[in-house]
């Protein structure tokens, strides 16, 4: 039992107690790590609203909503675990978490982060099928990755004209304006 | 000593013509044994005869199939890694298999368990209560408390409401003035329903919830979760993951049994221990958030890896302070283990000799207090716990008391933080990928996966059909046999021990309740009475 | 009406100094343990954000259950259940008039304080647990059997304590006492074990560890005073705070010379005595704070046996001891 005596008071003077929130000034929140998993930000200029992080989400707590030409990506914070799947699949980087982790609120309707991205139009129906940002973001990432010079032709002649048909229309005009196979490119040899 | 296949050829002999072994896994040594059912119980008693426990004994529904009756055996004294996986399918609409639990109480709970799941029933169950409905479900309970053997007794609940427990538990103590004189265990108060949610979401969205099963032991729950789905789909994990696997569950130990002394110390009325024991924890939550951005919820696991990599100065920065911890903690547990009062509470308290250790089936610090030598970490190495890559002992002791359990996880935090230090050693040197690139689709097959929590043996049994969600989940975590073991070392014990003795085979009930009741065939409404509700009421979770 | 002033004097005084030297429990305690304990200024920084001042913490603890509901046990036998905390504040407050509170004092000089004042304290725990026995909880009963057992080994060494210094002194009021170490040296010094039989005794009559068995939050919930709440909860933790510093004081009176350093012929020299035995009790505090937080708490069984095999021996070498020393002080 002496030894614990001595700790005991050995201890008198040093509390290990340490002032909320760790530090004053410049100092506070100093010794929060970076790689602390805090609240989730939206990049809404990286953000082409594809809605990856929508299906990936562990808890539920990312939805989209289509409504008025706009999607409309929501965090409900309230069922957020923090567990940075989202920013994991996101291909443009756009979603990080940050080191915020006070983000207790009285009201609700605080508790949320969105995002919204504007959609577009399809040039057949006329209905909002796919944002806009994401478009342009495949047109960029195709042809930065084509290579023969027959397929960068091919594709910047198609891209203006098919690219913006919404999913039910490309099914229904695609023997019309045959875009799904080129039959007649592979058999001409001029 | 016998071999796998000598074991697997006597069993053919006994169970013939109902043997047929349809698969491997854990590169030949996970054997699925397929029988009928009237010959569940002659299987069991040649597997119990030769040493062989019970791991665990669970059911799934198959579909057309019928429901399949899996038990679970380990044979790993005679060889590494080698289970036996005996299963049967019943038919009809009423499904009857024999009980194992009147030949050995391992299977007791499990069972009860099971026939609340699916509604299987045992034949020659020795207690077909049920575990984690109140027990009198669906009639109401009556109000009187009947005392046994005709002396006059007094019921004292500890738990569901008590300081002594942090989560919700109900041991229903029969005492005589101070002595206790019987013991009934409830659990199911946190019952959340993870494994039948589990069974509806995706394997990438199961590890998430997997974690949040317990807060204190959330890395071994998604570590076991993903090398099961790793069997199953064949992939091999670099060796950078490897590496930082281990660092990651061994920090989760050494805080585990951190806290854990903390408690003990609570529960023996020594406050201040607690306070000493949570500030030399501290160093170590630093350094889980450290690496992965969570204090609790680490979430380090991903199919394949791990999802983090680990620079330089955060390696520095995790040796300095397992260093610092290190110093702390061994002159914290000179000080204690000399402490004439810790000793006169704890020794010779809540002894539990070997043959009850086997009988009841013990797992973990528990079962190694008592001198039985079983670590999952040994016995079927997962990760680099083998030893071309790691060097560590196993921690036994021999008493059985209080006093052993205290000491067999003080130096097993040592060992711990010896492990972390060599991980962070090599983790410097060795370079690579931290997740593997191999990306397959997901077949059908089945996986039976081990890892030692803090508290002892988790196992997780998967079965996958081929699509993204899986087919089953089963879980048996250590806590479930720990608590059932209590019943043997709270019999005849005194009042004020009750307490430590139910703290000291660290009680996790967070873990032990994540059973959901499946149960298509009773009818969809039922009524609650006031006490029954009482009962049901807590669903409060760790973490 | 001059009469009344010291009557209502000393119990508020007395309070007083029990809510001080509890305050000084609970902080020595926590800081032992690395923590901070009970704040008497807030910091800096967060006095903006949560005000500036603070009350001293085991005072708010009462006034604050003043305010709660009090909720009575429906199969409890009412009449004792209300009535044990309430004798129980009554007699604690009585045993405060007996002690010489650094020279002011009403009863200390009665030339049979000494008898009075065991029997008073005897009595509040006994009201304790008659408390805990009305209270129809399996908890309480529980509770109460452990303090009726404990109260059984400890009060014999508190009263074999406090008549060693009766004996050195030759006399039985504590005043007379008091008197007696001006003269000669402080009990302290002539008989050190009856000292330390009354600190043990102390640390078993307030549930201090290792002697917290009636009370252990663990096992049975606060045991006697489980079923109490409100308004008679206050009645008990205000005979708790009575009861701390009459015991405290009752160590300074019978070893520390009461803090009659000088003689009290002038006011200078009373208020010096006042301080010393302020000064004495804070010290005897923090010893009894140090011993609760490094020592884990007895089982009652083996809390009996070694009160029988150690305390009990050390309590009858003590009287004997003050036999010795009160024949040699008299043939000197």
């Amino acid at each position: 039992m002496l030894k614990s005596f001595k700790r005991a008071i050995e201890a008198l003077s040093k509390p290990y107690t340490i002032k909320y929130p760790a530090g004053v000034g410049v100092e506070k929140y100093s010794s929060v790590p970076e790689t602390l998993r805090g609240m989730p930000e939206f990049n809404a200029d990286k953000c082409i609203g594809c809605s990856a992080c929508v299906s990936q989400c562990s808890s539920g707590a990312l939805t989209y909503m289509d409504a008025e030409g706009k999607r409309n990506l929501n965090i409900n914070l309230n069922k957020c675990v923090f567990c940075r799947r989202c920013a994991e699949v996101c291909p443009e980087d756009a979603l990080t978490l940050t080191t915020k982790f006070e983000i207790a609120s009285n009201n609700k309707s605080e508790l949320k982060v969105s995002n919204t991205i504007e959609l577009s139009k399809c040039i057949n129906c006329g209905n909002y099928f796919a944002p806009e940002k994401q478009l342009n973001r495949i047109t960029d990432r195709l042809m930065s990755g084509l290579k023969e010079a027959k397929a960068i032709q091919y594709a910047q002649e198609d891209l203006p004209k098919y690219l913006h048909l919404c999913p039910n229309c490309r099914k229904t005009l695609s023997f019309k304006l045959n875009i799904h196979t080129r039959k007649h490119i592979l058999y001409d040899t001029s | 000593m016998k071999s796998l296949n000598d074991v697997l050829n006597e069993l053919g002999n006994i169970l013939k013509p109902d043997f047929e072994i349809t698969g491997y896994g854990c590169g030949g040594k996970h054997v699925r044994v397929k029988t009928s059912p009237n010959r569940l119980l002659d299987a069991a008693k040649y597997m119990l005869s030769i040493g062989s426990r019970i791991v665990h004994v669970t059911a799934s529904d198959m579909g057309f199939d019928g429901i399949r009756l899996m038990h679970i055996y380990s044979l790993e004294h005679i060889d590494r890694h080698a289970h036996v996986i005996l299963y049967a399918y019943g038919d009809g609409e009423q499904v009857k298999f024999p009980s194992v639990a009147q030949l050995t109480y391992q299977a007791n709970w499990a069972e009860r368990e099971t026939m609340e799941l699916l509604g299987v029933e045992f034949d020659g169950h020795p207690d077909p209560r049920h575990i984690f409905l109140p027990f009198e479900w669906p009639n109401p309970v009556e109000s009187s408390s009947e005392s046994k053997a005709g002396v006059k007794q007094v019921t004292l609940p500890i738990g569901p409401y008590h300081p002594a427990m942090l989560e919700g538990g109900f041991f229903k103590l029969f005492v005589d003035g101070e002595d206790v004189v019987d013991v009934d265990i409830k659990v199911g108060l946190n019952h959340r329903g993870i494994m039948k949610l589990a069974e509806s979401r995706t394997f990438w969205r199961d590890i998430f919830l997997v974690g949040r099963i317990c807060g204190i032991c959330s890395v071994p729950h998604q570590l076991a979760f993903v090398n099961a789905v790793e069997r199953i789909l064949g992939v091999n994990v670099p060796e950078r993951a490897e590496y930082i696997r281990v660092l990651m569950a061994e920090l989760n130990r050494i805080h585990s049994h951190l806290l854990w002394l903390g408690i003990a110390g609570d529960l023996i009325g020594f406050k201040t221990l607690l306070m000493w024991a949570w500030k030399i924890r501290e160093p170590i939550q630093d350094c889980i958030e450290l690496l992965s951005g969570n204090r609790v919820h680490a979430d380090s696991m991903s199919i394949g890896g791990v999802r983090f990599d680990v620079t330089k100065e955060q390696l520095s920065k995790v040796e300095s302070k397992l260093l610092e911890v290190k110093r702390d903690f061994k002159k914290l547990a000179e000080d204690i283990a000399s402490h004439s009062i810790v000793r006169r509470r704890t020794e010779g308290v809540g002894v539990m000799p070997l043959s009850d250790a086997r009988e009841a089936g013990a797992v973990g610090p528990t079962a190694r207090a008592s001198g039985w030598k079983i670590d999952v970490r040994r016995d079927s190495p997962y990760s680099f716990y083998d030893e071309g890559h790691i060097s560590w002992d196993v921690v036994v002791e021999e008493a059985g008391d209080v006093l052993s359990r205290v000491m067999v996880r003080v130096k097993e935090t040592l060992v711990s933080i010896d492990i972390c230090l060599q991980c962070v050693d090599r983790l410097k040197s060795v370079g690579g990928p931290v997740a593997t690139s191999e990306l397959k689709p997901f077949p059908e097959g089945e996986a039976l996966s081990k890892v030692e929590a803090p508290r002892g043996e988790l196992v997780y049994y998967i079965i996958s059909n081929g699509m993204d969600i899986p087919h089953t989940v089963r879980i048996r975590t250590p806590s479930y046999r720990n608590i059932a073991a209590l019943k043997f070392m709270l019999k005849g014990c005194r009042l004020a021990d009750a307490p430590i003795i139910i703290g000291s085979v660290d009680p996790c009930f967070s873990c032990t309740d994540r059973v959901m009741i499946v149960d298509s065939k009773r009818g969809e409404k039922w009524t609650l009475s006031g006490d029954e509700f009482k009962n049901l009421a807590f669903k409060g979770w760790r973490g | 009406m001059v009469v009344l002033l010291p009557i209502i004097f000393i119990p508020v005084l007395c309070f007083i100094l029990g809510v001080l030297l509890n305050y000084e429990i609970r902080k020595v305690y926590a800081r032992s343990q690395y923590r901070l304990g009970p704040l008497l200024s807030m910091h800096g920084e967060l006095r903006g954000l949560l005000g500036s001042s603070r009350v001293l913490q085991p005072l708010y603890d009462v006034l604050k259950l003043m305010f709660k509901e009090t909720i009575i046990p429906r199969s409890a036998r009412k009449g004792l259940f209300v009535s044990s905390p309430i004798v129980s504040l009554i007699l604690a407050v009585l045993s405060a008039y007996f002690i010489s509170y650094g020279g002011l004092s009403l009863l200390a000089d009665n030339p049979l304080s000494i008898i009075f004042i065991t029997y008073i304290l005897i009595g509040v725990s006994l009201f304790w647990v008659l408390g805990g026995l009305a209270s129809s909880s399996p908890w309480s009963v529980v509770g109460s059997r452990r303090e009726a057992e404990l109260m059984l080994v400890i009060e014999v060494s508190l009263l074999s304590s406090i008549f060693s210094s009766a004996i050195i002194s030759n006399s039985l009021s504590i005043g007379g006492i008091m008197s007696f170490q001006l003269k000669s040296y402080p009990i302290i010094l002539l008989n050190p074990f009856a000292a330390l039989v009354f600190i043990i005794a102390v640390l078993g009559k307030l549930h201090f560890n290792p002697f917290e068995i009636p009370e252990a939050d663990v096992e049975i919930v606060s045991g006697p005073y489980t079923e109490y709440s409100g308004k008679l909860l206050a009645t008990i933790l205000s005979s708790k705070y009575i009861l701390t510093s009459v015991l405290t004081g009752l160590f300074v009176n019978l070893f520390l010379s009461g803090g009659l350093i000088l003689p009290p012929t002038s006011i200078y020299n009373q208020i010096f005595n006042f301080i010393v035995f302020l000064l004495e009790c804070f010290i005897v505090t923090l010893i009894i704070s140090i011993v609760h937080s490094i020592a884990p708490r007895f089982r009652i069984d083996q809390a009996v046996s070694w009160a029988i095999k150690y305390l009990w021996l050390l309590s009858a070498f003590s009287i004997i001891f003050s036999i010795i020393i009160r024949f040699i002080l008299g043939v000197a």
